[in-house]
């Protein structure tokens, strides 16, 4: 037994067995709340503790996952990069769009978190909340948080933004589908993206260019809250 | 092969925001360095989208996995979100309608001035003419 919780494939094994789970029963489902990450995250803690497995016996061998975290920021690269010639001939819009959203997230977040007086391990936690996941984890770390905080804070935050989005953008009166993307994917990354693209592909593919370019300038802002934390 | 040539050339790359970022006078991931580094080679043509395509479109398609091992570090902060629910509920929603409205407000403002600008540039080149 104790050969196998230290196996270097135990980590990994446990996720891919839950993650193909989780995938399994959301598309069978279809529902927001059925996230395939959700599903699996509480599948894994679930059968650890049935287990007596500590997460740090655990995170031994399931570095082999996070490791890939790296990786999965670059090629967010790629997806810029094929959408260049969009991003070329909204430049202005979409930077403004994205820098306004970062900006308002981060200080939102920040004076929030200040007003229910959480601790400054809480408030690094979940200040980069509204950037897609990778970045916010890697944000979490930079500002000493906990990065399984930010990573249910940012799944939420995206699963609140695809259920909410429509009816802002009858709320806010939003015709535009480039301004209807860019807002969908700067305050609700990769799962509002999903939502975008079923309103048109126009801003779906706003949204998508959001993530990054939102991301980008988080990043940047962050270097300010850096020292307010 | 090619698989693992596009890994090879992902993990150069990552390796390389790593080592820029810690030069740097400021703490800055070296993953979003990474990502930078990706756009401005394709950019340059020193990194054709061929040399990462399938490798890249995987990642992208999968991501939420690879944050699986995050996720599961809640066993050890669930307390945490137990006892602040409520704040972490309202942070959420409250900051994503503001983020909602200002990402939309700035790109609809500055695509109301481009708008109003166009027609005038459109008459100034008539005069030209």
């Amino acid at each position: 037994m104790s050969n196998l919780i230290h196996s270097p494939l135990f980590g990994p094994t446990l996720c891919l067995l839950a993650y193909w789970l989780g995938q399994t029963l959301h598309r069978r489902f279809q529902k927001m709340w059925t996230q395939p990450l959700l599903v699996a995250s509480a599948m894994v803690i679930l059968v650890l503790q049935l287990m007596g497995v500590s997460y740090d016996t655990f995170n031994d061998s399931a570095q082999l996952i996070s490791a890939f975290l790296g990786p999965v920021t670059a090629v967010l690269g790629l997806s810029i990069y094929r959408q260049r010639h969009i991003l070329k001939r909204h430049l202005l819009p979409i930077l403004a769009g994205c820098a306004a959203g970062a900006f308002t997230a981060l200080t939102s977040v920040f004076l929030m978190s200040r007003l229910f007086g959480l601790n400054a391990l809480i408030q690094g936690s979940i200040l980069p909340k509204s950037v897609t996941t990778p970045i916010a984890i890697e944000l979490a770390l930079m500002f000493g948080g906990e990065p399984s905080i930010t990573m249910v804070m940012t799944l939420f935050t995206g699963i609140l933004g695809a259920v909410l989005s429509p009816w802002l953008v009858v709320l806010f009166r939003l015709k535009n589908p480039t301004t209807i993307g860019i807002a969908i994917g700067s305050s609700s990354h990769v799962i509002g993206t999903s939502k975008a693209l079923e309103m048109g592909e126009t801003q779906g593919a706003m949204a998508g260019l959001a993530i990054g370019i939102m991301g980008l300038f988080t990043v940047f802002f962050s270097l300010l809250f850096l020292y307010l934390v | 092969m090619h698989i693992l040539k596009q890994l090879g050339v992902l993990f150069v790359i990552c390796l390389i925001g790593e080592l820029v970022s810690s030069c740097l006078p400021f703490p800055f991931p070296g993953s979003v360095t990474a990502m930078l580094l990706v756009l401005v080679f394709l950019r340059a043509g020193l990194l054709k989208p061929d040399h990462i395509r399938e490798t890249a479109d995987y990642l992208l398609q999968n991501m939420a996995f690879f944050f699986l091992p995050a996720g599961v570090g809640l066993m050890k902060n669930l307390d945490i979100i137990q006892q602040h629910l409520f704040a972490f509920f309202f942070i959420c929603v409250i900051s994503t309608i503001l983020t909602f409205g200002a990402a939309a407000w700035a790109c609809q403002w500055i695509m109301n001035i481009q708008n109003k600008r166009q027609p005038k540039r459109q008459k100034k080149e008539e005069l030209h003419v």
